[in-house]
């Protein structure tokens, strides 16, 4: 009992970071028409920035501001460079050059970060200080603050699209495009604002990232981006509620799998179950908002 | 004929020029499907594990590894046909993702090591040019068939396609099974070729290749890749090798670069016709040219 509800917190945690990736590339899917391939990516590229500047200048605060800037600036960025193809609607052309995007970060991480090799944090970083322990079940601090923060930012996130008017443009523009255009609604300011908005998701996903593993590795990206997107298929295409759902699913999955079986099958069975409730629902748990 | 490494970069060449085809088909029609990716996976293992570890004769097994990658192709379509493009792109990754996973966990197979080890092919250039040649003759001429304008007629607007009375779920299962198919025969062919198997050859860094080479050469015409895959591969055993080191970043900034400027590539329809109409000889005038021959 004490193992199970051991790994089921493990599975809230990486569930929480899942969640906050589903919910970023979600975001840019029913506002900007995007699906982000170079998410994950970006979110890693930015967790080496932080090392490197932690490494340059010994200071942690100044190391996740960077890693912040970094993740936030570079979905500004691509946002230019995705519209030409958005606004002629080629979906699959927008895609892979996402792909592309994302396969250029993961060639600079492993050029010019660490000779490619993984990079680790120090220790007061990664685990965040202190650690309750009860037997078998160990609660870290970082622990907390990723779930805590993860909470704490889609509450966040969903007073400012409920809320507030830049929120209600976005939700506007993710309902029906045609229609915001004639009521005047900026549409590139507000696709902006969202690709902004995913990236501030982005950087707290970095930092919280920073927290939970003390490390990443280059392909770390990859991995994240495709969990993201299979995450985003689980609860429904452009639901955010889906994506938030879908992403604990497979956090706690994952972390029964590795658990319970010897191996390193947690990611095979994770994408197994995926695949395996699509093909049964493909829309699916909570029905597609926007199809690919 | 050739030397050791002119041998092998041909073949390479081939093996790129033949997956490149294979997600030329699907992407034609409108769908992201990387099943070749996995499907020359299961040729690759598959051969080598039968002729190393039950010694069949070498070519029973090249073949039986095609077989089986378009009998798991086909299967897989059967689930995979309804799925709109991008749930098709994901879908197909994760299967990417899920087999190499398995691979890397099976010791029979060597895990993440792989397996070597195995026979050779003798001639298996001459297998891998007629392989080309042969997909070459069929992706033309279905191009050029009535299967060929409705893939052209889904891609444009599948629901008007659809509405026009073309079975779209019943050409994804065809294209899909074909695609993994050619995609086997690549992986065959590839694994003969280097001598040795293992997880990583047929993952995420292949699609790069392939994307780059398609979207360069033109995905609406199977030209494309035929001119391109050489050069694009070629390019860099002629470069210093200071350069060589940055491939991944090139390949990345070309996609881009194309995607951006020329999305539909440098072989486009248009330019194929035209060279067909400068190349064949015009019709005599006042014959006209209508469906039914007859003299307008």
């Amino acid at each position: 009992m004490e193992a199970l509800l051991a790994i089921i917190e493990a599975g809230i945690v990486s569930g929480s970071i899942y969640s906050l990736i589903a919910v970023g590339m979600t975001l840019l899917l029913v506002v900007a028409d995007v699906i982000q391939f170079a998410y994950g990516q970006a979110v890693v590229i930015s967790i080496f920035f932080c090392w490197l500047t932690l490494h340059l200048t010994n200071s942690v605060v100044l190391s996740f501001f960077v890693a912040a800037v970094v993740s936030t600036v570079l979905q500004f960025v691509l946002e230019p460079l995705l519209r030409t193809l958005r606004e002629r609607k080629l979906v699959l052309e927008t895609l892979i050059l996402t792909i592309a995007v994302g396969m250029i970060l993961t060639e600079a991480m492993c050029q010019y970060f660490n000779a490619g090799m993984p990079i680790a944090f120090p220790d007061s970083m990664a685990g965040g200080g202190w650690a309750l322990s009860f037997r078998l079940i160990r609660i870290t601090a970082a622990d907390l603050y990723v779930v805590v923060a993860t909470v704490a930012s889609l509450a966040v996130l969903a007073f400012f699209l409920f809320k507030t008017r830049q929120g209600k443009t976005l939700r506007a523009m993710a309902y029906n495009i045609q229609v915001s255009r004639l009521l005047g609604i900026p549409i590139r300011k507000c696709t902006t604002l969202s690709f902004v908005v995913a990236g501030f998701l982005s950087a707290l996903t970095a930092i919280l990232l920073i927290l939970a593993l003390g490390a990443a590795s280059p392909v770390l990206g990859e991995n994240l981006t495709f969990k993201g997107l299979a995450v985003m298929m689980l609860g429904g295409m452009g639901n955010l509620k889906g994506a938030v759902l879908g992403g604990f699913i497979l956090g706690l999955i994952e972390a029964l799998v590795r658990g319970y079986l010897i191996g390193d099958w947690a990611d095979a069975v994770g994408m197994g179950v995926i695949m395996f409730v699509i093909t049964l629902k493909p829309a699916g748990l909570l029905g597609q908002v926007k199809q690919g | 004929m050739f030397s050791l490494y002119v041998n092998n970069l041909l073949l390479t060449v081939i093996f790129f020029i033949l997956v490149s085809w294979a997600c030329y088909l699907p992407f034609s029609c409108g769908q992201l499907y990387n099943g070749p990716a996995f499907c020359a996976a299961i040729s690759g293992y598959f051969a080598a594990y039968v002729t190393k570890c039950f010694h069949w004769p070498v070519l029973l097994g090249f073949f039986g590894g095609i077989v089986l990658a378009g009998l798991f192709a086909l299967g897989l379509s059967l689930i995979l046909a309804p799925f709109t493009g991008f749930q098709m792109a994901v879908a197909t990754m994760a299967l990417i993702f899920i087999i190499q996973t398995v691979l890397k966990n099976l010791d029979f197979l060597g895990g993440v090591v792989g397996m070597s080890g195995f026979p050779e092919i003798k001639n298996l250039l001459v297998i891998g040019l007629v392989s080309v040649v042969i997909v070459l003759i069929l992706l033309h001429r279905l191009h050029n068939s009535r299967w060929g304008r409705a893939m052209e007629a889904v891609d444009v607007d599948s629901e008007m396609a659809r509405s026009m009375g073309i079975d779209a779920i019943k050409m994804s299962i065809v294209i899909q099974t074909i695609s993994g198919t050619i995609g086997g025969l690549a992986g065959g062919i590839y694994t003969f070729a280097l001598g040795t198997v293992h997880p990583e050859i047929f993952g995420f860094g292949l699609l790069l290749y392939t994307y780059t080479i398609i979207i360069v050469g033109g995905r609406h015409t199977p030209w494309g890749p035929l001119f391109f895959a050489p050069i694009l591969w070629l390019i860099p055993e002629f470069v210093p090798a200071g350069i060589v080191k940055y491939r991944n970043f090139m390949f990345g900034a070309i996609i881009i670069v194309f995607l951006l400027a020329m999305p539909e590539g440098v072989i486009t329809k248009g330019l194929v016709r035209r060279i067909k109409f400068a190349l064949v000889p015009k019709k005599a005038e006042g014959g006209g040219w209508v469906g039914n021959g007859k003299n307008t």
